[in-house]
């Protein structure tokens, strides 16, 4: 079975082979000998064809957040047939939709720049986002409507929590 | 001597100034916010107190509620550290007039020194270079233009009333002058409604060198050597390092005195920096005077063996200082690095959350002055400077190996902080020739920003070794729950099914 693990637009294929009662990773073909042991608390020491290496790694579905050499990583992981039911699922949905706008940070709303049934282009600010000093400007990612303002001035947000609803491609009617 | 200090501060700097007192057998005073409750600066203070409140503005600011417990406690002194109240006049006026000592320079030098066009004019009284310009608006585009030709080209036009780069235009030649002035003004009246503009010599590939300053507040000055503060990114500090790569005797000696000079134009008292900018011709010029303790003291204290925030407090107590000449020769080099709770690969943006793992860095020649620990919840309410990493060595070269390695070494999850790019600034070839002016992040960006691949298969690897024991678990699971429970399911169907016939 296949295994894609994706870090920004560089993609990493591993192919899982069981043998032996074992379960070998293959990177380009080859195999590698390789030891991974859990130090407790997400660290994990790696001895892969002799190197040694300190890691962190903190799983949140399929991404994976990873310290190594003083690096992180944020890498996406899937297999094959996860893989194939997404690209399924993404062919059916396409074309104008809802959007969620949410916090990328969590944060305080200091500023509301949009209302509902606010027609945007692409690129208008539609709130300001404080965190620790400084001011994070959420632009809309396309043209649309404002469905739905979810969130007030002066609110404390959490990460991923919900803000804005859109439609997307509104704009030219 | 004080018998106890009250600490109006938080974080990293509070835990360095606690650290002296004890040493000094002062009791130390904390006062926090809601949110601070379980910092470390709360539990290492011999006495705290809840200032409540989550803002700065609601807690650390809240300076009559802080004099009050500083009167309950029974303090003598009050330290207020950098940020929050360290540079208020009226804060230091507050307190002198509540009967206690503030550590740092009368209320008349802050004001002084707080206010540029003041300190600017106070600094060329007393001889101390300042960046050539206007000190007052133009209007008219000739009087400009003959100013302009005074000060020598390059020069920058400001508008009066601008900010954040508009109205904002840099002439290289005398034929460009007159286009570039009415271009600003007309940005410049666009948007700020005022088409007056200053002229100021432009400071090619600056540098940003600063001195530190030791007065004994009875006629004595004395300077600690400099600081070079060019690695910066929106215009603050992330590298700093005692002594400058740039500076050779005879320059040191000519900004020390300069610094000296300029401390004593404005009757200082106490530990100060004076910030200069130094050209590409190696000619330097006043920025300005940060009259309090500064983030990066560590270095001067590695180089020079003083504790400043000790000075500090022997100062204010009208002890005087522990030495009365300038530095003229350092103990070898030290670096700094700021450990900011900040995503580099986005922009520096902010990464609140908490500290999942935590072990700092160690081994020779390597201080951490820090303010958080394991579990720590690092909020968005304050500065995201969490940590600054010292690096000592007996020459530059070691200092930065040192800092290199123990930035590697140095192990925290769960939020996202500037190691991965100051590991690539220390190891950049610029940085380490010690050719870099303050535009270096912008400069190198590209350099500083790359990820090595087969770091990135590394992490790759180890994702995708963890998502197949994921997988193993879970189907070595399932087979066990899932029979029982399909079991019962067809026991349950075949007397269902029985019963309906």
């Amino acid at each position: 079975m296949k295994i894609f693990a994706n870090f920004n637009e560089h993609e990493f294929e591993y192919e899982s082979v069981f043998k032996d009662e074992l379960y070998h990773l293959l990177y380009n073909n080859k195999a590698c000998t390789y030891d991974a042991v859990s130090l407790g608390g997400g660290r994990y020491s790696l001895l892969k064809d002799g190197k040694s290496f300190l890691i962190h790694l903190q799983r949140r579905k399929e991404t994976y957040h990873v310290l190594v050499n003083g690096e992180y990583f944020e890498l996406h992981v899937e297999d094959e047939r996860t893989r194939k039911v997404r690209e399924l699922v993404q062919g059916a949905q396409s074309g104008p939709g809802e959007l969620i706008v949410r916090a990328p940070i969590p944060g305080v709303v200091i500023k509301i720049h949009v209302q509902e049934g606010d027609l945007i282009a692409k690129g208008e600010p539609l709130l300001i986002l404080e965190a620790m000093k400084m001011e994070n400007i959420i632009k809309a990612d396309c043209d649309c409507r404002v469905e739905k303002v979810v969130t007030v001035e002066n609110e404390a947000v959490q990460q991923d929590q919900e803000l804005i609803q859109l439609l997307a491609g509104t704009v030219n009617n | 001597m004080f018998r106890k200090i009250l600490i109006a501060n938080r974080g990293e700097i509070a835990v360095r100034i606690m650290r002296t007192c004890r040493e000094m057998g002062i009791q130390s005073v904390a006062v926090f916010s809601k949110i601070d409750r379980k910092s470390p600066f709360v539990y290492h203070a011999d006495e705290a107190y809840p200032l409540g409140g989550i803002t700065s503005q609601e807690s650390y600011l809240q300076w009559n509620k802080i004099l009050d417990i500083a009167a309950r406690c029974g303090a003598d002194a009050i330290h207020p550290g950098y940020g929050f109240l360290s540079e208020n006049a009226e804060f230091a006026e507050a307190v002198e007039k509540a009967g206690f000592t503030f550590i740092g320079p009368s209320p008349e030098a802050i004001r002084l020194m707080g206010n540029k066009t003041a300190a600017r004019k106070l600094m060329i009284a007393h001889h101390v270079p300042t960046v050539p310009g206007t000190e007052d608006a133009v209007r008219d585009i000739a009087t400009a233009q003959k100013i302009a030709a005074e000060i020598g080209y390059p020069v920058l036009i400001k508008a009066a009333a601008g900010g954040g780069g508009k109205g904002m235009r840099l002439v290289e030649k005398d034929e460009e002058f007159k286009e570039a002035v009415e271009g600003a003004a007309r940005e410049a009246s666009a948007a700020f409604g005022d088409a007056s503009v200053y002229i100021e010599k432009f400071v090619e590939e600056p540098r940003h060198i600063e001195f530190q300053i030791l007065s004994d507040g009875q006629g004595k000055t004395i300077h600690l050597g400099e600081r070079e503060c060019s690695i910066q990114r929106r215009h603050q500090k992330v590298v700093e390092e005692s002594p400058s790569a740039l500076l050779d005797d005879a320059l040191r000696k000519a900004m020390g005195q300069a610094a000296v000079r300029a401390a004593e134009a404005c009757g200082y008292k106490g530990a100060g920096t004076i910030e200069f900018l130094v050209d590409k011709h190696r000619k330097f010029y006043f920025l300005e005077m940060n009259t309090r303790l500064q983030v990066e003291h560590p270095v001067t204290e590695m180089v020079t063996g003083l504790d400043l925030v000790e000075e500090q407090i022997t100062i204010a107590a009208g002890h005087g200082m522990s030495r009365q000449k300038n530095i003229s020769k350092f103990w070898g080099h030290a670096v700094e690095c700021r450990l900011y709770a900040e995503n580099p690969d986005n922009n520096f943006s902010p990464s609140p959350g908490t500290i999942a793992f935590l072990k700092a860095a160690d081994g020779p020649g390597i201080r951490e002055d820090s303010g958080v620990t394991q579990g720590s919840e690092i909020s968005l309410y304050y500065d995201p400077m969490i940590s600054k990493l010292i690096a000592w060595g007996s020459d530059r070269q070691q200092a930065i190996r040192r800092m290199m390695r123990a930035l590697q070494e140095y192990e925290i999850s769960g939020i996202h902080t500037t190691i991965p790019f100051l590991i690539k600034v220390m190891g950049h070839q610029a940085f380490q020739q010690g050719r870099f002016t303050t535009k270096f992040i912008e400069e190198y960006g590209d350099d500083l920003f790359t990820v090595d691949e087969a770091t990135a298969e590394t992490a790759a690897f180890i994702s995708a070794v963890d998502f197949l024991e994921e997988k193993k678990r879970i189907s070595v699971k399932a087979p066990d729950n899932g029979s029982d429970t399909a079991f019962k399911w067809k026991n349950l169907h075949r007397k269902n099914a029985l019963r309906s016939r």
